[in-house]
Parts: structure tokens; C-alpha cells; sequence
């Protein structure tokens, strides 16, 4: 049984809208399901987090962990969903892996992701800016 | 003892680029760090929004010029898994080389730049007088000593000369036979003992913790390295 099944068998009711292709797994979950899925990933199955990406869509904003399983090389990506863009909020990672700590302060400081429980939620690379930039990767940023 | 803060940057003659680091000492000791790293954020994603996949190669190139094929490789490997396509054996195999001797004169670099840091230039001018020939060869292959230009959609920009490979294989094994040297040589030197033993210690735990990757995680006991955990190109099928 390949690590694949493994997890979605064990998963089937808190994951929707898998795509599994190339030794990349990618599927969604909901915030309040995101530690319980990251926590078995790090700390049963032994994965690194690889980093994280964030997406502003029409109607949504994404982020997207990748967690890879060395020994198989293959990657687990939960995807979070939040509906809320004017002030998008999900849970931290970072209680469970120390190394989300600044790619979750990245998010925040280009998309204005607000993370939960984070220790230090500062901006990482626009920290003193002399623009000011705002969330400059949204749609709705303002041009500096 | 009292701490005191030692600001670092962002413009100093130490740093190679831009970075600023905010030190908290117990006399001699570092105790904490706190940095802002920002300094040369250039937007590269954003950019690329803009750009086509052809120039998006060359941006990408341009993001580190010490590691200039592996941000292509990945971004010409990204655009090749979106369209499905198969790129030949052999400029699988080319684009191994020329990554792997990006590798190899990228750590002779960081083995230079450490010694010198650390004020112990022979070991600088040893790790560059080594780093020289893996230039060469570079130059030899692509036409370039850095930036290379050779990452294409489908490809390689250039083969590499059937007459040029003598000259390369015996670079290499000379460079092979320095590098046992400078290890043996590293690994005994009681200056370099004295100086790094002991100092900002990445255990296990902490490895583990943050993510560390390759040579850092191998060195607090992790194993990992990517070329066999998640092989690309010429790596999953070696000669």
C-alpha cells in the first residue's frame, strides 16, 4: 500500500478534491482540520516542510503547504481555502513545525494572511520598507 | 552579565549583500539574532507574472548568481510538466553535468568565503584556486563562467563537444584529487577546530524542527539529500 493510500484511507473524511499526480498529492482541508493533518504528516510520517505558497483567487485566497516524504520522495500538499479576503485568517502551523515560521510571516506580509497562534507575526521581507507596501501581492494593492 | 546589541547592516563590509542583522551579546557571546532579510527582495514571482515562459528562464537565472542553474532547471522542469513534455537523454544528461559542477564550484565558494570570514585566508585562496578550474570548465560547456544560459523549454541551449571532453575529464580528476586533499587537510586543522567546534551547534531536534536540507541536516545527523530522495533529469537513471 503506497503512502498515498495510506493516508487517504486514513483521511477520506476531512480531505476533498484530491489531485495525485507525478509523486505530488495535493488536496483540500478545512482550517479547523489543518493541525490534525499537518501533525500526523510531521510527526507520524516523518515529512519536512518544504515551504508553503499562497494564491489569490476570484472569489478566494489559498495556501498551500508542501510537505515532502523523503524516504518515498513524495509530496503531500494540504490545501487551505478561505472565503474571507478582506481579513483572511487561518490556523499557524508553526506550534507543530518551527520551520513555518517565516514562510507563514511571508504570506502575511505579501498576502496579509493572519495566522493563528504564531509567535511572531511580523512581516518578513517588506519589515521596513520604505514604500510601506501593503499586501502587495493582491489584486487590490495599491500601486507605490 | 549585562546583553548588549550589536546592529549588523544592512550595508556592511562583511556582507556580501545587503541583509541586516541585529546581535544580542553576553560579552563575546552571541546570545540571540534577530534579522531582516528583506533588503533584496526584488519581486522575482511578480515579475515573472508578466514576463513569457522564454524570458521567465532567463529572470529566474538572475535571482542568485552563485546558483544560477538551479532556479532554471526548476523553471523550465515546471513549464515542462504543465505542457507533458519528454526532453531528450542526452540534454537530461547535460543539464545533470552542468548542474552538478554548479554544485561543485558552489561549495568550494561557501568553503572559500567561510575560511576567509573566519580570518583565515589560506583556506580562501586553496577552496578559489580550485573553484577556478570548474569555471573553466563551465566556460568550455556554455561559453559562460556564470550564468549560463543553458536551461531551455525542451532542452539544452548547447551539446557539449566531443573534443572538449578529454580537457573536462582531466579537469575533473585533478580537482578530485584536490578536493580528498582539502578535505583531509579541513577536517585536521587545528585552527579550524579551534575556531568553529562547539559554535552555533544545530542539534538533531532542531534539524528536524526547521526543515534543514542537505549538507545542514546531514551534519546534525538527518539524513537527507535531494539528488537521492527526489531525482531529476540524468539523477534517477546514472550511467
Amino acid at each position: 500500500m503506497s503512502k498515498v493510500d495510506e493516508f487517504r484511507d486514513k483521511f477520506k473524511d476531512i480531505i476533498s478534491q484530491e489531485i495525485d499526480k507525478k509523486g505530488r498529492y495535493y488536496f483540500n482541508v478545512r482550517n479547523e482540520d489543518l493541525r490534525t493533518v499537518v501533525r500526523y504528516l510531521f510527526e507520524e510520517m516523518g515529512c519536512r516542510l518544504s515551504t508553503a505558497t499562497g494564491t489569490e483567487m476570484e472569489d478566494h485566497i489559498q495556501v498551500l503547504y508542501h510537505f515532502s516524504h523523503d524516504p518515498s520522495g513524495q509530496y503531500f500538499c494540504p490545501r487551505v481555502v478561505v472565503k474571507n479576503k478582506d481579513n483572511p485568517q487561518i490556523n499557524s502551523i508553526v506550534p507543530i513545525v518551527m520551520g513555518a515560521k517565516w514562510i507563514e510571516r511571508e504570506l502575511f506580509d505579501f498576502w496579509g494572511i493572519k495566522f493563528k497562534d504564531h509567535p511572531d507575526m511580523r512581516r518578513l521581507l517588506a519589515l521596513n520598507h520604505p514604500a510601506k507596501l501593503d499586501k502587495p501581492m493582491r489584486f487590490d494593492k495599491e500601486d507605490v | 552579565m549585562t546583553k548588549n546589541r550589536i546592529p549588523l547592516g544592512p550595508f556592511h563590509p562583511l556582507l556580501e549583500e545587503a541583509e541586516y542583522f541585529e546581535l544580542q551579546v553576553e560579552g563575546e557571546t552571541v546570545v540571540d539574532l534577530d534579522m531582516e532579510i528583506g533588503w533584496m527582495h526584488r519581486g522575482h514571482e511578480y515579475i515573472s507574472e508578466q514576463k513569457n515562459f522564454t524570458q521567465s528562464i532567463y529572470l529566474v537565472e538572475r535571482i542568485c548568481g552563485i546558483c544560477s542553474t538551479s532556479h532554471p532547471i526548476a523553471c523550465v522542469r515546471a513549464i515542462e510538466d504543465v505542457d507533458n513534455v519528454e526532453i531528450p537523454v542526452r540534454a537530461k544528461y547535460i543539464r545533470s553535468l552542468v548542474g552538478e559542477l554548479e554544485r561543485i564550484h558552489s561549495h568550494l565558494l561557501w568553503l572559500g568565503l567561510a575560511g576567509h570570514f573566519i580570518g583565515y585566508d589560506t583556506v580562501w585562496m586553496w577552496a578559489w584556486k580550485y573553484r577556478e578550474p570548474v569555471l573553466e570548465m563551465m566556460e568550455l560547456i556554455s561559453g559562460n563562467r556564470n550564468h549560463y544560459g543553458m536551461m531551455r523549454v525542451g532542452g539544452v541551449a548547447k551539446d557539449v563537444k566531443p573534443a572538449d571532453i578529454p580537457d573536462l575529464v582531466d579537469k575533473l580528476d585533478m580537482i578530485d584529487k584536490k578536493m580528498e586533499m582539502i578535505a583531509k587537510v579541513a577536517n585536521d586543522d587545528p585552527v579550524l577546530k579551534a575556531r568553529l567546534k562547539g559554535v552555533g551547534v544545530l542539534t538533531h531536534e532542531q534539524a528536524i524542527n526547521y526543515c534543514a536540507t542537505g549538507p545542514t541536516s546531514r551534519a546534525s545527523g538527518v539524513p537527507g539529500d535531494v539528488r537521492r530522495d527526489d531525482p531529476h533529469e540524468s539523477q534517477s537513471s546514472p550511467l
